[in-house]
């Protein structure tokens, strides 16, 4: 579903990707695991089109997708959370959510006809919106919701363009372990649909949930195997529990 | 639920009583021409036109500015195209209106499509840089057409004619100019909540964003960006009408910033916010330049205190009215919950 | 075009492009650091030079008026600071835009009220009336002076903010303005000290050009706008792009004048030609920005990646 083939990207000299490969398909979670600073969050950026890649190809079903911009990605089935919550803070939830099914709906250009009262988005928004649980806050404004319903609201809004592809970049960053449970719970639920790329730094919620797990350090991929073997791996726990990660991925 | 029920037949009769207020002040404003020339006072009425003018002006700058937060420096680029697609056709001796028309939304749509693409390449302070650029170099274009009064402007002999009227006629100008500007408002009022309008305030608040949902986000800005010009265009061709002149003036930088401030004043990004801000504009000049000589150093001082303020006592009013035009529809729209 | 003629406008463009980087530079600092858009910085300009003219014309001596501009526009910059942009950080820069819109139109109508609309003449100081031979050409002393003036300062920025303290600790407010307060540097007074550099860089502008400009309300608009060309082609927030941008813009505009005229004469008729080149070279200074803006959003020397700004 989700292909990369030799990712690489600089910043100033700094490499962030190095030659990074992976394939994820649909009805699996690969996780992308690895010390601050190892390159996720440039990961998903360069997937969902924010940051333009040096080299490498990034494939969507087989389709080159490295040279589109984010809004054609979206339209091929890519959706994504942010690491921070990036929310559209003037608007209600429900406006959040229906912007999200909306961009995926037909209608092309309704000039004077609200958006809250066009049948296809809000359908999709509210049926969206009931399957997290959530329809008891659609009316009020994102302001007005505390970190852990926002990021609620920022999985609403992945799922609610109907995507193929979810990319989470740490969806249980800040959330409490009521909350992180409630989100392995999820995430379990809508694995059978989606290819999902989860960038987590929970472990707990990573083996947990996920199918395949990658460890990343300095832009590389060190070790890209099922979460089971991940967890017995040696180079993986040193390099996870802070020892001198140079010497570690040197020697890789 | 008798609660709920309630509280919409409320807020329905809170909206018919609004709209039966609104219906009469239209009629009033309509009337104008009447009272005018009863009371003999027709710079009332010149008065009143240019305040209609400039308030289409700054409604098609609060589509970019106020709901796709893009302040635009420049907005007086599309009022001087406007006024010289009037004056420089009667120059050359063509006075139908519908040529003038025509000339002003190729001219303002084309100049429009064109700044827009490259200004829209750019964001926050190197837009506000980027507009003023353009209204700067197309300032002084104008400044360089000797043939065309140069520095020193253009007189129209003759307004602009539509069959048999002409827009040099004072009542039919402010009508015309009336018409325009609700029609204007009412489109922005209804624009706001669809999808158009969503997508252009959801990209003000986060553009990243709203490309990741799949919008093509540079696309809406810059239809909007053509809308606005060819609506200051249209605005331009009935203020050189009631002038009955065009001058590089009115590309020039001052003349923006007064649209800027119109729209603040008013209330950003609420829909008849750059009208009441026309009105408190233009009226405040005027009652500062019949009391002082020195009017503009206390303009100045208003509108620095309004920015340092950070809101103004109208924005909070026009907020409390969006609360009631807003929750009206949403509540009966949902009978059912 | 003789080469001496042409060696001549290469040294007006030279000196109008230092002007205009002594007034960029303070404009991109406070861009590029504070995210402040301070379009009131040609009314300090303006103001700096009618400080130093009235002060020239009460006491006769150039130097006093040149110090007082230096002064005046220090000191505006720092209540400028202190008063407004201090209260707008952070604000949208719409805010921005609107209260220096309202300074603009208070200090033109306030030097228009106090010293009334008249221009005022500044005579260049005796002894740099003359000529001065440089390179074979013949060159006003005083433009010499402006040009010597303004590459010491330039040579004198560039020193401040690369080898001092206060020049390591201005990079690091550009970078991370939170980071620095915690390391317990007085940001407050940083800003201060930015803000009455920037000043007292327009009121030395001011007080080297007065003898070749008119002292007049307004003034200070059309040099604003050239300034603002300058920081955002040389890239908002980057000094050494400001330099570069300042020197392009000069010569644009010097020798797009000269050379216009020289076009259009052959086009036009003599008079004309003169009336409308420097209608079209401000023109083409324009065209030059749309089009490196077109390609670089961010200007030449971008200092943030992603460039112009945002909030």
């Amino acid at each position: 579903m989700l292909k990369i083939s030799h990712l690489s990207k600089k910043f100033a000299g700094l490499v962030v990707t190095d030659d990074l490969s992976l394939n994820i398909k649909v009805g699996e979670i690969y996780a992308v695991i690895g010390p601050n600073g190892a390159g996720k969050t440039t990961l998903v950026q360069q997937i969902s089109g924010v940051i333009r890649p040096d080299h490498g190809r990034i494939y969507i079903n087989d389709q080159d997708i490295t040279d589109l911009p984010s809004h054609r990605r979206a339209h091929l089935g890519l959706a994504r959370s942010y690491q921070v919550s990036s929310l559209l803070l003037d608007f209600t939830v429900m406006e959040n959510v229906i912007l999200a099914a909306a961009a995926h709906s037909p209608g092309g250009w309704r000039w004077f006809r609200p958006l809250l009262s066009e049948d296809a988005p809000r359908q999709a928004a509210a049926e969206c919106l009931s399957r997290l649980g959530l329809a008891a806050m659609q009316d009020r404004p994102l302001r007005a919701l505390g970190h852990g319903e926002r990021r609620q609201v920022e999985l609403a809004m992945a799922l609610a363009g109907v995507p193929r592809i979810l990319l989470l970049d740490e969806p249980a960053a800040g959330l409490s372990p009521t909350e992180t449970q409630q989100l392995a719970v999820w995430l379990r639920q809508l694995r059978p649909h989606y290819a999902i790329l989860l960038v987590e730094h929970d472990m707990d919620l990573v083996f947990g949930v996920a199918d395949r797990i990658a460890v990343m350090v300095q832009g590389r991929i060190i070790a890209d195997d099922s979460s089971s073997v991940i967890a017995s791996n040696p180079d993986v726990r040193a390099a996870y529990l802070g020892e001198d990660q140079n010497i570690k991925a040197g020697a890789l | 639920m008798s609660k709920i029920f309630y509280r919409s037949k409320n807020a329905a009769f809170a909206q018919t009583k609004l709209g039966a207020i609104l219906l009469l002040l239209i009629l009033l404003a309509a009337c104008l021409p009447l009272f005018t020339q009863w009371g003999d006072a027709p710079f009332v009425l010149r008065f009143a036109s240019r305040v209609v003018i400039l308030a289409l002006a700054a409604t098609a700058l609060n589509l970019i500015m106020g709901f796709g937060g893009l302040v635009s420096f420049g907005q007086a680029l599309f009022l001087g195209l406007g006024a010289y697609g009037v004056a420089i056709p009667s120059h050359l001796g063509f006075e139908n209106g519908f040529l003038h028309l025509a000339l002003v939304m190729l001219a303002s749509g084309v100049v429009g499509a064109m700044t827009g693409m490259i200004a829209l390449r750019t964001s926050g302070l190197g837009f506000i840089m980027i507009s003023l650029a353009f209204a700067e170099m197309f300032y002084y274009l104008f400044v360089g057409m000797k043939n065309f009064g140069g520095d020193d402007g253009l007189s129209i002999l003759a307004g602009s004619r539509f069959f048999a009227a002409t827009l040099a006629n004072q009542t039919f100008l402010y009508l015309m100019a009336l018409a325009i500007l609700l029609v204007a408002l009412l489109a922005c009022h209804l624009l706001k909540n669809a999808r158009f309008g969503m997508v252009l305030r959801g990209a003000a608040m986060n553009k990243m964003r709203m490309a990741s949902l799949g919008y093509d986000v540079r696309r809406y800005q810059i239809l909007a960006y053509v809308i606005a010009a060819m609506v200051t265009g249209i605005a331009g061709m009935l203020y050189a009408n009631l002038m009955l002149y065009a001058a590089p003036s009115y590309l020039a930088w001052p003349m923006s910033g007064n649209l800027i401030m119109m729209v603040v004043i008013g209330g950003l990004g609420t829909s008849i916010g750059p009208l009441l801000g026309a009105i408190l504009l233009l009226l405040g000049e005027e009652i500062l330049q019949r009391t002082t000589e020195h009017w503009m150093f206390w303009l100045g001082a208003m509108i620095l205190a309004l920015a340092l303020s950070g809101k103004t006592g109208l924005i909070d009013v026009m907020t409390a009215w969006r609360a009631i035009w807003q929750k009206a529809p949403l509540r009966l729209g949902q009978p059912g919950k | 075009m003789t080469i001496a003629l042409f060696l001549a406008q290469i040294l007006n463009s030279l000196q109008l492009g230092l002007m205009l980087f002594l007034l960029a530079a303070g404009l991109t600092l406070v861009f590029g650091i504070m995210n402040f858009v301070n379009l009131a910085h040609g009314t300090i300009y303006m103001m700096a030079a009618y400080g130093a003219a009235l002060v020239v014309a009460m006491s006769d001596h150039y130097l006093l008026g040149l110090l007082a501009g230096v002064g005046v526009g220090a000191m505006l910059g720092v209540g400028l600071q202190y008063l407004v942009a201090r209260r707008l950080y952070g604000k949208n820069p719409l805010y921005h835009v609107l209260a220096s819109f309202g300074l603009i139109l208070m200090g033109n109508e306030l030097v228009r009220w106090v010293v009334g609309p008249t221009p005022l003449y500044v005579n260049i100081p005796p002894g740099f009336a003359g000529q001065i031979t440089l390179m074979g050409v013949e060159l006003p002393t005083w433009r010499g002076v402006i040009i010597a003036a303004g590459l010491t300062v330039a040579l004198g920025c560039y020193g401040l903010i690369h080898h001092t303290k206060f020049g390591m600790r201005l990079r690091a407010a550009a970078s991370n303005r939170i980071m620095l307060a915690a390391l317990g540097v007085n940001v407050a007074r940083l800003e201060l000290a930015i803000f009455a550099l920037g000043g007292g860089l327009a009121g030395l502008a001011a007080g080297l050009t007065m003898p070749l400009v008119s002292v007049l309300p307004g003034m200070g608009e059309p040099m604003l706008i050239s300034a603002l060309i300058v920081i955002v082609i040389g890239g908002i927030g980057s000094v050494r792009g400001a330099f570069l941008a300042a020197l392009v813009v000069g010569m644009i505009e010097v020798m797009g004048r000269a050379w216009l005229i020289i076009g259009l004469q052959n086009l036009l008729d003599k008079h004309v030609a003169r009336a409308v080149s420097p209608a079209l070279s401000s023109l083409l200074l324009s065209l030059v920005m749309a089009v490196i803006l077109a390609v670089r959003p961010g200007g030449l020397f971008a200092a943030k990646p992603g460039g112009a700004g945002h909030g």
